[in-house]
Order: structure tokens, then C-alpha cells, then sequence
């Protein structure tokens, strides 16, 4: 059975970008019980809205409900989990057992799903969370190709894989260095990514770091497009990508790459072209460098990032569609610097990649040579159709 | 309320008895970390020379369990039940099959460290397999008494040590001197620490086995609450002396063991200048914007 593919949105906009471009399913957080505070910008409404646009394409929405709650945290967890029940939503991810078995009991429509944040790496521990009514595991990153093939043939229940996004490079669940270093709490959202700070490193009150390349813990995002072959055919029920924070050109990119790379495979496609072909397609998303994590060996240092400030992002991404006129001419949304003369490519969904060069670009009617102000809204001609929400970016080579 | 210590060698649970004690914790090999390793022979005569004392004996399960440790966890289980063993702390919820599958007579208390942190979460894992817990080091005071009010004699706290603040499956300071091209061994025993750039404290950071694990730099102690602990139903105290200067343990026992009995200690005037509250009386709720 094809696996779900699951991506994350921190908006109703994001939520919408993700289902076009192939999502099964999408992850989002409410207001409340949510971790990735930050990130999480949807009232009740707005998780109407995504289930209701999800059914249009036969796709699920699921809320995070996975902040490790303090009692004071508790208040009005109840009503909110109906609330959810009644919007439609197809699952919850927690991170309490607590709040696992309180939404099977008043909730019961819902599906559970447990968070990595239990950081579960083994059968044994499945069965054990099987008895609070979780019915699907997201695993620990910290699991092995190999440790998830025997997993996948002992667990009880289905098994989630995140395939790609950021890493937390301590166990999930068990870092509180936010909490020391910020009073903010990693397991109720507020997480500041301490460990991606720079730190000197001593021996017995000598300094042994290098000072142009202090210590960090600071991951490479995970890239898992070698690795989907073999976790299709371990039966693997969902591939999570992570990122709720990202912005909707990434989901875009991101969504669009592993919906063809799966797609493929399942089609019996070639394995090599389809991945590689996947691997063009990721490289225009704002990623930091890339590496597949703990799939095939324990994480080395060429796994991590030290002495690195910035996190790469491409400035690639110029324009959304807004929609198309009579006239021939194309209403866009500026997003970054856009001068005429322009090689572009347009991203659709389930689409090869379109290119064309940019002749000009009009301001109320009026042609100017180049669009830098960004939110601004600018006309333009495109040789071929398009759709609203498409993404125009510089052309990859 | 109990006292549990941990047992840094074996020759040291007379002293700590002595003190007051009335359990001692221990690692064993492949299973656990941060704590002394034993192996099953030496298991049992920790459990003989205790059981003389009349102080219980704890095994401290605190790794995560990759597949392929389960049948050899689930044989340890079986072993120390055996050997009379009287509980497990454990932070992998694989324990609590596995002790199932084996009828352990077992003390299963689970300890996740920053996981439990609030009453009803407790109440969940006492109804379906756990008999005992370890709340959160992240709870102020008012929470912990709260957690253990609600449960009584069910909830265990970590009372002395430095507090871990991350554990991490990469072996992270191999993995920068790698980087930085330094010889890998610099990474091995005790002394290692980390100072943020931008702060003065200096954290130690263990890197041993699987795992990597960083501390707070402060010396957590419960001394000055441990009244309030006892009155509320907290079942038992642990204490750890990693990092810690040798005797300063024990003497915490004996400390804890006088504020216990209404007796007047000095504990506090010795070491206030190292010690820390930890998280009693400092809430970890702001968000980004401060708020």
C-alpha cells in the first residue's frame, strides 16, 4: 500500500499549498496544547476551512495537540478535543499519554497518533503506548533503516518516519536547554533552539575548540530521498516531513518532489532517475545543507553544521500567481527581487516544471524593467497556463 | 518519604547507610548510563550486602532501547527479579511490557525525565503498568507538591546533582573534534565542559556509550524544601554524585536525614555557595515575544 505522505503547514494558506501539491495529509497546530508556538496560527475556523478544503481532495488534516502540559496547561483541553472532533480533523499527534487516552474516550472519532516526542525506538515501547488507545507511532529519529524494517514487521500498530526537514539533535522530548538558557520550555512551544548556539568546549580549564569554529550541536535537515525505496517496502504508513515554520514556497518544493518520487516508485518507476529527479527538485527549496540522519549510520560530523551563521536560503522563490486576465497577462504577488530579462520556471502542482523568460513586467498598466518591492502586486505575461497559487522562481540550471 | 542514593562503588554503601539512606540505585552495563555499571555478579552482592543493611535496591534502566535490545533487556529483567532486585527506573516504556512478560515482582517506576509533569499525566501511567514515578526536574515547588499531593507515596523527585539538560544518541563531541581534526580521546571521562559564547557558565558535557548528555552547571539540592516534600506525599528523594566531590553525597544524605527528623544541619551554610534551587522557584513559561 502506497504510504501517506504527510507535510506540515503553519497557516490556512500553507495548509491549502500542501494538498494541491500532493500532500495526503496535512499537520497543523491550533492556538492552544501545541508545540512550535510560533507556528501555530489556527483557530478553530481556520481547521474548519483546511478539512473542508482537504475533502476536496481526499486528503486528512491532523492537529498537534503535543505540548507536555503542566497542570496549569490543562484548562479547556476537553472542549477543545471536540471542538477538533466536530471540525472534522482525522487525528490528533500528542505527546501525553494522558491526553491520549482522554481524546479515545470523549474523542473517539478522532485517531491518536503518538509524537516522536516519546521518543519511541522500539516494539516493546509500542506496546506499551497500544494500552492508552494511541493508534499510530510517529518513531524517534534516532532509529536505523535496519531497526525500522524488523519494527515495521513486530509493531502492533502503524508506524510514521519523518523523511525530511529540520532535526532535533537530542532526543526529542528529553532537551531542556531552551529551558535553561531562556526560561522558555521546549516541550510547551518554546524551544530557541539553543542547541544550535555556539558554545567553547573545555578540557579540565583548557580550551580545546577551535575559536573560528566554536562547538555546536547545530543538524543538517534530514534528506530521506535515497531512503524511500526501502521504506515503502517495509510498509511504513506515513513520511512526515517536518516544518511548520516553513514558508509555503518550501512546502510547495517539498511536497512536490516526494509526491513525484513516490508516486514513481509505487508505478514502478526507475528507482536511480526518480530519486535523482527528486533531488533537482529539492535543491531550489530554502534547505540548509542536507543529510539522511541516523538511516544508515550513527550521525558523524559531516552530519552537522559548525561555524555556520546564516542557514543558506536561497533567494530563488520571486513571485506567487494571483490569477490570470482576458488579456493574456498574469497577476503576481512580488516575493523578491525580479528583473525583466529573467529566466523563470513555474512550480504547479503534479506538473513538470514550465520554464520561460520574463519580457516585461507591468505596473497599472505602465511597463517597468525590474519588480523589487516586495507584496507588491505586479502584472505579467506567461506563455502557457496557469493557477492561482502556482510559484514562479529563477530557473534551476 | 525515602532516600535513594546513588551507589558510586560498592565499598560506599556502608557510608551511605551510615548516613541514612534507605536505597541505593545502580546501572548496569548496555542498559544504563550517567551511572556506576555493574554486571549481574556484582548486581548480587550489591543486593546481598544491602539486603544485611535493610536498604532497598533500585536498578537504573536509563537508556533508550534500540529492537534489537529488547530480548537482551527483557533477559535482564528476568535476571535481576532473580536476584531480588527490588526496582527499576527506567525511562524507556519497553520496560513496562517487558517487566509484564516476564511477572517481575519488580518496583516499576518510570522516569522520563522532563516528560511527567503534571498530576494527571502521573495518574495515566499509574493505571496501566507503572507503580511508581520520577516527576519532571522542570516543575517549580508548588507543581511538584501538587503532582505528588494528588498521588500520594507515587512520586518520586531528583533531590541532589546536577540536572541534565539534553540527551543526544551522536557522539557530539567526537563528532567536533573530528571536525576540527583533535584527537577523538579528548572526549572521553569527566572533565569536558561547555561555556556558551555569549554566557559564563560552564556545563559539564559526558559523552559516554550512545549518548551524549549536558548538565547544568549548578548543583541542584532539595535540602531547603525537602519539609515540604515530605509533607506532601512525595514517595522518595534521589540523590546523584556525578560531578560531585567525593563525600559531599554522603553527607548530603546525613543532611537530609537531620532536616527529616527536625534536626539541625549546616549543610546549607557549607555548600550555599555551589547549590541551586533548580527549577522550584523558576517557572520556564516565557514565550519568544518575553511574554
Amino acid at each position: 500500500m502506497k504510504p501517506e505522505l504527510l507535510a506540515p503547514a503553519g497557516d490556512l494558506a500553507r495548509a491549502k499549498t500542501a494538498i494541491r501539491f500532493g500532500a495526503d495529509a496535512v499537520y497543523l497546530g491550533g492556538k492552544r496544547f501545541s508545540l512550535r508556538s510560533r507556528a501555530s496560527n489556527f483557530e478553530l475556523e481556520d481547521i474548519r476551512e483546511a478539512v473542508r478544503f482537504a475533502k476536496e481532495y481526499d486528503a486528512k488534516i491532523y492537529v498537534t495537540v503535543n505540548m507536555v502540559p503542566h497542570d496549569e496547561d490543562l484548562q479547556g483541553l476537553e472542549e477543545y478535543l471536540l471542538a477538533l472532533q466536530q471540525c472534522g480533523v482525522a487525528a490528533i499527534i500528542v505527546a501525553s499519554l494522558h491526553i491520549a487516552s482522554l481524546a479515545k474516550r470523549i474523542a473517539p472519532a478522532m485517531e491518536v497518533h503518538l509524537s516522536t516526542q516519546l521518543s519511541l525506538t522500539n516494539s516493546a515501547a509500542i506496546e506499551t503506548v497500544r494500552r492508552f488507545g494511541v493508534d499510530r507511532v510517529v518513531l524517534a529519529r534516532e532509529v536505523s533503516l535496519d531497526q525500522i524494517q524488523t519494527l515495521s514487521s513486530r509493531s502492533p500498530m502503524p508506524l510514521e518516519v519523518f523523511i525530511h526537514g529540520g532535526m532535533c539533535v537530542n532526543l526529542s522530548g528529553r532537551c531542556t536547554l531552551s529551558n535553561e538558557m531562556t526560561l522558555r520550555d521546549a516541550n510547551r512551544g518554546g524551544c530557541a533552539q539553543s542547541c544550535r548556539w555556539k558554545y567553547k568546549l573545555y578540557r579540565d580549564q583548557t580550551e580545546i575548540s577551535d575559536p573560528d569554529c566554536l562547538f555546536s550541536m547545530s543538524s543538517k535537515d534530514l534528506l530521506a530521498i535515497e531512503e524511500i525505496p526501502s521504506l515503502m517496502k517495509q510498509g511504513i504508513s506515513s513520511f512526515k516531513i517536518e516544518g511548520r515554520m516553513k514558508s509555503a514556497y518550501y512546502i510547495a518544493v517539498v511536497v512536490d518532489a516526494y509526491r513525484k518520487l513516490i508516486d514513481a516508485i509505487d508505478q514502478g518507476q526507475d528507482e536511480t532517475e526518480a530519486i535523482e529527479k527528486a533531488r533537482k527538485l529539492l535543491m531550489k527549496a530554502e534547505n540548509r545543507p542536507t543529510a539522511n540522519g541516523f538511516f544508515r549510520t550513527i550521525p558523524q560530523a559531516s552530519h552537522h553544521l559548525y561555524g555556520v551563521n546564516g542557514e543558506g536560503i536561497t533567494q530563488d522563490f520571486v513571485a506567487n500567481v494571483i490569477e490570470t486576465h482576458p488579456n493574456g497577462r498574469t497577476s503576481i504577488l512580488i516575493r523578491n527581487n525580479l528583473p525583466v530579462h529573467t529566466e523563470l520556471d513555474v512550480l504547479s502542482p503534479r506538473t513538470d516544471v514550465r520554464s520561460f523568460t520574463l519580457e516585461a513586467i507591468y505596473r497599472q498598466g505602465s511597463r517597468i524593467e525590474v519588480a523589487n518591492l516586495p507584496m507588491e502586486v505586479l502584472e505579467i505575461e506567461i506563455p502557457f497556463g496557469v493557477e492561482s497559487g502556482d510559484f514562479i522562481r529563477k530557473k534551476g540550471s | 518519604m525515602r532516600l535513594l542514593s546513588i551507589l558510586r562503588s560498592i565499598e560506599h554503601m556502608h557510608s551511605l547507610k551510615d548516613a541514612g539512606v534507605d536505597g541505593i540505585v545502580f546501572g548496569i552495563e548496555g542498559f544504563s548510563y550517567r551511572s556506576p555499571l555493574y554486571d549481574l555478579q556484582q548486581i548480587k552482592e550489591i543486593v546481598d550486602r544491602a539486603k544485611s543493611l535493610g536498604v532497598s535496591t533500585y536498578l537504573q534502566c536509563n537508556r533508550m532501547l534500540d529492537e534489537e535490545e529488547i530480548r537482551p533487556a527483557s533477559d535482564l529483567i528476568r535476571s535481576v527479579d532473580a536476584l531480588n532486585v527490588d526496582g527499576i527506573l527506567f525511562q524507556d516504556l519497553a520496560y513496562v511490557t517487558l517487566c509484564e512478560q516476564a511477572d517481575a515482582k519488580l518496583i516499576r517506576i518510570y522516569a522520563p525525565e522532563a516528560m511527567l509533569t503534571n498530576s494527571l499525566e502521573v495518574r495515566a501511567m499509574l493505571e496501566n503498568g507503572v507503580d511508581q514515578v520520577m516527576a519532571a526536574k522542570e516543575l517549580t515547588l508548588d507543581e511538584v507538591t501538587k503532582i505528588a499531593r494528588e498521588n500520594p507515596d507515587k512520586v518520586g523527585v531528583f533531590g541532589f546533582g546536577h540536572l541534565p539538560m539534553s540527551v543526544s544518541r551522536r557522539p557530539l563531541v567526537k563528532n567536533y573534534l573530528d571536525e576540527i581534526k583533535k584527537d577523538r580521546s579528548l572526549a572521553n571521562g569527566f572533565g569536558l565542559r561547555l561555556q556558551e559564547e555569549k554566557r559564563a557558565f560552564l556545563y559539564p558535557i559526558l559523552e559516554e556509550g550512545k549518548e551524549t548528555t549536558i548538565f547544568q552547571d549548578r548543583l541542584f539540592c532539595v535540602l531547603p524544601e525537602l519539609t515540604q516534600l515530605q509533607t506532601n506525599d512525595v514517595a522518595f528523594v534521589l540523590a546523584d554524585d556525578l560531578f560531585v566531590e567525593e563525600g559531599v553525597l554522603t553527607s548530603f544524605v546525613h543532611s537530609a536525614r537531620n532536616v527529616m527528623a527536625q534536626r539541625e544541619d549546616d549543610f546549607m551554610d557549607r555548600y550555599a555557595h555551589i547549590v541551586t534551587s533548580g527549577y522550584f522557584f523558576k517557572k520556564t513559561n516565557l514565550t519568544k515575544d518575553g511574554n
